[in-house]
C-alpha cells in the first residue's frame, strides 16, 4: 500500500478581502485513517477542506491530493460532503444518486447506488422524490452520495449536525466501516465529543491557525493534566491535602483529583488505600475538550461562536 | 467531456420534463395568437341565439327589405354552424362575408312590426323596461321622413339595446337601412342604382412583389403580395424567436436559483467545476430550445402546407433563425444564469432582470415600422444591436424585401462577439457567486465579481 499521504498541505493560506481564513498551515493526512478538523465555527475547517477539493485555490502554498498538487475540479477518486447541502428537490432519490455517481465518473451507477441505499435502510424511499424525506434521510442519500463513487478520500464537513441519536449511530458506523475498507475519511465538526468517538488523528484549527494535530491518543496522552477518579466507601470524603495532588474537586460520581505528575498515581493510591476501602480508581486521560481549553485559553472561552459554550454539555468520561 | 454531458442531460430533462414548460409551451402561442385563435371557439360557445327585435317603422318602407334580410341572415347562420359541426372548423372563413357586413356574431335576429308609426314617450319607456327585464333585445325607431334627402338636419333612426354601441344587430341594421334609403334617393333622382353600382365598383390595385428571373429563364408576373406574407408571417416569426428565447432563458435562471438556494451547487462543485456545470447547463438549455423551435416549427410547416403557404418559407430563412436563435438563446441564457446565481431570491432577480428584458423586447415596440420599410433606419440600428438582432432579423427577412446580402452576416457576427464576451463573464461572475450568500443588487455589483473571480 502507498504509504504517501494522501493530502499534504505545506504552507498554505487563503484571505478573503480582509479576512485571513487560513493562516500558513501545514498538515499530512495519513492514508487509512479518519481524521478530524475541529475548531469552533468560522476557524478555518470548511476553507481548508474546500482547498483540498480545489474548490478554492489557496493564495500561496501547495495542496496536494493523491499525489496531485494542482487541478481545476476535485479529483473523482475524492468524495464530498458539504455542510451546505442539499438536492434537487423533484427527482427521485435513486435518479439523483445515480446522476451524481455519473459526476464522480461511475459508468454504471446502478449496483452501486441501489447497495448503498439498502446498506443505509433506505429501500423504502429509493423512488420517491427528495423534497418528501425526512430529515434524517435527506442526510443518509446526502451520506451516500458523498460515498457512491467508492472514493479513496472521503471529506465529510460536520457530518453528524442534526441527526437524531438513530442515524447516527449509523453513520459513525458507516464511516469506521469505510475507514476500514482502506478509505481515508477527513470529516470536520464542531462537537469534541464525536472527534474523540471516532477519530483516529485530529486537526485542532483556530482563527485560521493550526492549534495542534496528531494521532489522537498520542494528543491525549501529552496534553492536559494527569488525572484521577476515586471513590471511597460510605461516601468516605478525601482530604484535600494529599501528597502528589494539586486539586480535588467533587462530582457526582466521588472525587477528580489533579496530580501534580503522571508518576504520583501509585504514591496516591497507596495513600487512598489506607483512608479506607476503595470502591473507584480510575486514571483519567484530558479530554479534547479540556485540551482544547487548556491551549486556546481564556481567548477561546470568550469567543461567542466557540464550541466551548455548545459543547458544555459533551462530558463523555475520557477513561482508559 | 463526460460530465458536461451529464449535466447538460440533467438540465434538458429537469427542462422539458416540468409541467411549468410544458403548460408555457401550450400557453404562450395562445397568449400570442388569443384573440384570432379564441374568436372561433368563443362565438361556439356562445352559440346561436335568436334577438327579438321591435321596429317602429315612420316610413313603411323597411318592412320587406328587413325580411328579407333577416331571413337571409338566418339561412348563413344555418349553413355556418352546420358547416363547422361537420368539418370542427372555425366558422370564421372568409367566405362568410356576405351583404350585410362581416358576421361577428351567429344570432338570428326575429322581427315584429309595431302597428303604429311613432311612439308616444310613456310607450318608449315600456319598451325601454322590457329592454332591461331581457324580454326584448331592442327597439328600432325608423323616423317618418327618413327617405327625404338633403335636408339641413337629417333625421336619425335610434337602436335601443342594452349594448347599443357594441351590437352586432345595430351595425347589420345600419346596412340594411343605408342601402334601402341609398337606393331610393338614387330612384328619385332618376338613376338606375345598378348603373350607379358598376360606376363605383372598386378598381382592382393588386399587391405584387418585385420581378424576378425564374429558372427557366423567363419573367413571370410574380405572384401578388398578400397580407399573410407581407404581416402575419415576419410578424409571426418574430414572435416564434421571442418565445423560443423567452422559453429558454427564464428556466435557467430558476435553475440555477435553485441549486442555489437548495445549496445544491456546492454538492455539486464537488465533483464539477463552475466551467463545467455552467457549460452542461447551457448545452442542456440549448437542446431544450431547439424542441422548443422543433415543436413551434412544425406546427407552423403543417399550418402553412394546409393552407398551401408553404412556399413563402424559403430553407434559408429557417437556417437564418436557427443561427440566431442559438447564439440569442445562449447570449440571454447566461445572462439569466448568472443572475440566477446571484440572487438568493426570485423577486431580487426582477431589478436584475428588467433591463434585460427591455432589451430584448425592444423590437416588438417598433415591428410595425420595420415591416413597412424593412431597410428603414430603424429596422437597421435595431439589427446591429446584438440583443434585439435576433428578433429584428427575421422580421426583415421573412417580410421577403431585399435586404443587403451583408447585414445579416455582420448582425449574426456581432451577435456571436457579444455572446462569446457574455457567455466568459458570465463564467465569471458564476463562479465567484455560486458559494456567496449575499444578493447582487446591481449590474455594477455583478460585474465587479467578474473581476473578483
Amino acid at each position: 500500500m502507498n504509504q504517501a499521504p494522501i493530502v499534504e498541505l505545506a504552507d498554505v493560506s487563503k484571505r478573503f478581502g480582509r479576512q485571513l481564513a487560513v493562516d500558513h498551515l501545514n498538515l499530512s493526512i495519513p492514508r487509512g485513517s479518519i481524521y478530524g478538523f475541529i475548531g469552533p465555527n468560522g476557524s478555518g475547517k470548511t476553507t481548508t477542506m474546500r482547498m483540498i477539493l480545489r474548490i478554492y485555490q489557496p493564495d500561496t502554498g501547495r495542496v496536494t491530493v493523491l499525489g496531485q498538487a494542482t487541478g481545476e475540479t476535485a479529483d473523482d477518486r475524492v468524495g464530498y460532503l458539504p455542510e451546505e447541502r442539499g438536492l434537487y428537490p423533484r427527482m427521485t432519490v435513486r435518479r439523483v444518486l445515480r446522476y451524481l455517481a455519473r459526476l464522480k465518473g461511475v459508468r454504471d451507477p446502478r449496483p452501486r447506488v441501489d447497495q448503498w441505499i439498502n446498506r443505509l435502510g433506505a429501500d423504502a424511499w429509493a423512488d420517491k422524490r427528495v423534497d418528501q424525506l425526512s430529515k434524517g434521510m435527506g442526510q443518509k442519500i446526502q451520506f451516500i452520495a458523498a460515498v457512491v463513487a467508492d472514493p479513496e478520500l472521503v471529506i465529510l464537513d460536520e457530518p453528524f449536525s442534526g441527526l437524531d441519536p438513530v442515524n447516527l449511530n449509523l453513520l459513525r458506523d458507516a464511516v469506521r466501516e469505510l475507514r476500514d475498507r482502506g478509505t481515508t475519511v477527513i470529516l470536520s465538526t464542531h462537537d469534541m465529543a464525536v472527534a474523540q468517538d471516532l477519530c483516529d488523528a485530529v486537526l485542532m484549527i483556530y482563527r485560521g491557525q493550526k492549534v495542534l494535530d496528531g494521532p489522537l491518543a498520542e494528543i491525549r496522552r501529552s496534553h492536559g493534566e494527569p488525572r484521577l477518579r476515586v471513590r471511597l466507601a460510605h461516601d468516605q470524603p478525601v482530604p484535600e491535602h494529599l501528597p502528589g495532588v494539586s486539586q480535588v474537586e467533587r462530582n457526582e460520581a466521588g472525587f477528580d483529583l489533579t496530580l501534580t505528575e503522571p508518576s504520583a498515581k501509585r504514591q496516591v493510591l497507596q495513600r487512598l488505600m489506607d483512608l479506607g476501602d476503595l470502591e473507584h480508581f480510575e486514571f483519567v486521560r484530558p479530554s479534547l475538550h479540556d485540551i482544547f481549553v487548556a491551549i486556546a485559553g481564556a481567548e477561546a472561552s470568550h469567543n461567542p461562536t466557540s464550541f466551548i459554550e455548545s459543547n458544555g454539555q459533551a462530558t463523555t468520561p475520557a477513561v482508559q | 467531456m463526460g460530465k458536461v454531458l451529464w449535466v447538460a442531460h440533467r438540465e434538458y430533462t429537469a427542462m422539458i420534463a416540468t409541467k411549468a414548460f410544458l403548460i408555457t409551451l401550450v400557453m404562450m402561442p395562445i397568449f400570442m395568437l388569443g384573440g384570432v385563435v379564441l374568436m372561433p371557439a368563443l362565438q361556439r360557445i356562445e352559440g346561436s341565439k335568436i334577438r327579438q327585435i321591435m321596429v317602429v317603422d315612420g316610413t313603411g318602407r323597411f318592412r320587406e327589405p328587413l325580411e328579407m334580410a333577416a331571413a337571409e341572415r338566418s339561412a348563413v347562420v344555418d349553413s355556418k354552424l352546420a358547416a363547422a359541426q361537420a368539418a370542427q372548423d372555425g366558422p370564421a372563413d372568409d367566405e362568410d362575408r356576405t351583404g350585410f357586413g362581416n358576421m361577428d356574431s351567429l344570432d338570428r335576429y326575429a322581427l315584429t312590426f309595431y302597428p303604429e308609426k311613432s311612439l308616444t314617450a310613456e310607450q318608449r319607456l315600456e319598451f325601454g323596461n322590457k329592454i332591461r327585464e331581457g324580454e326584448l333585445y331592442a327597439l328600432v325607431e325608423i323616423p317618418t321622413d327618413l327617405m327625404q334627402a338633403s335636408q339641413e338636419d337629417p333625421p336619425v333612426a335610434r337602436f335601443v339595446s342594452n349594448d347599443a354601441v357594441l351590437s352586432d344587430a345595430r351595425r347589420w341594421l345600419a346596412d340594411v337601412l343605408q342601402r334601402v334609403v341609398r337606393q331610393d334617393r338614387l330612384r328619385e333622382l332618376g338613376l338606375d342604382p345598378l348603373v350607379v353600382a358598376q360606376t363605383e365598383g372598386p378598381v382592382p390595385l393588386e399587391p405584387t412583389r418585385p420581378y424576378e428571373r425564374a429558372a427557366d429563364g423567363s419573367i413571370a408576373p410574380n405572384s401578388p403580395q398578400e397580407s399573410m406574407t407581407a404581416i402575419f408571417l415576419p410578424f409571426g416569426l418574430m414572435m416564434l424567436m421571442f418565445m423560443v428565447i423567452f422559453l429558454a432563458a427564464q428556466p435557467m435562471m430558476e435553475s440555477a436559483l435553485e441549486e442555489k438556494s437548495q445549496r445544491i451547487s456546492e454538492v455539486l462543485l464537488g465533483s464539477v467545476s463552475p466551467t463545467q456545470l455552467m457549460a452542461g447547463k447551457l448545452i442542456g438549455n440549448v437542446a431544450a430550445s431547439l424542441v422548443i423551435f422543433a415543436i413551434y416549427g412544425l406546427g407552423g410547416f403543417f399550418l402553412l402546407k394546409r393552407w398551401d403557404l408553404l412556399s413563402l418559407l424559403p430553407p434559408s430563412l429557417m437556417a437564418w433563425f436557427l443561427a440566431f436563435q442559438l447564439a440569442a438563446v445562449l447570449l440571454f441564457s447566461s445572462v439569466f444564469l448568472v443572475i440566477g446565481a446571484s440572487v438568493s431570491q426570485l423577486k431580487e432577480a426582477q431589478s436584475l432582470l428588467m433591463p434585460i428584458w427591455m432589451m430584448m423586447v425592444a423590437p416588438l415596440m417598433v415591428w410595425f415600422f420595420a415591416l413597412r420599410d424593412p431597410n428603414g433606419i430603424l429596422a437597421t440600428v435595431f439589427s446591429f444591436f446584438p440583443p434585439s438582432a435576433p428578433m429584428m432579423i427575421i422580421l426583415r427577412l421573412a417580410t421577403g424585401a431585399a435586404v443587403p446580402w451583408w447585414q445579416p452576416w455582420l448582425a449574426l457576427a456581432l451577435l456571436l462577439v457579444t455572446t462569446a464576451i457574455v457567455v466568459w463573464l458570465a463564467g465569471n461572475i458564476y463562479r465567484a457567486s455560486l458559494l456567496r450568500g449575499d444578493t447582487a443588487r446591481n449590474f455594477i455589483q455583478l460585474l465587479s465579481r467578474a473581476r473578483a473571480a
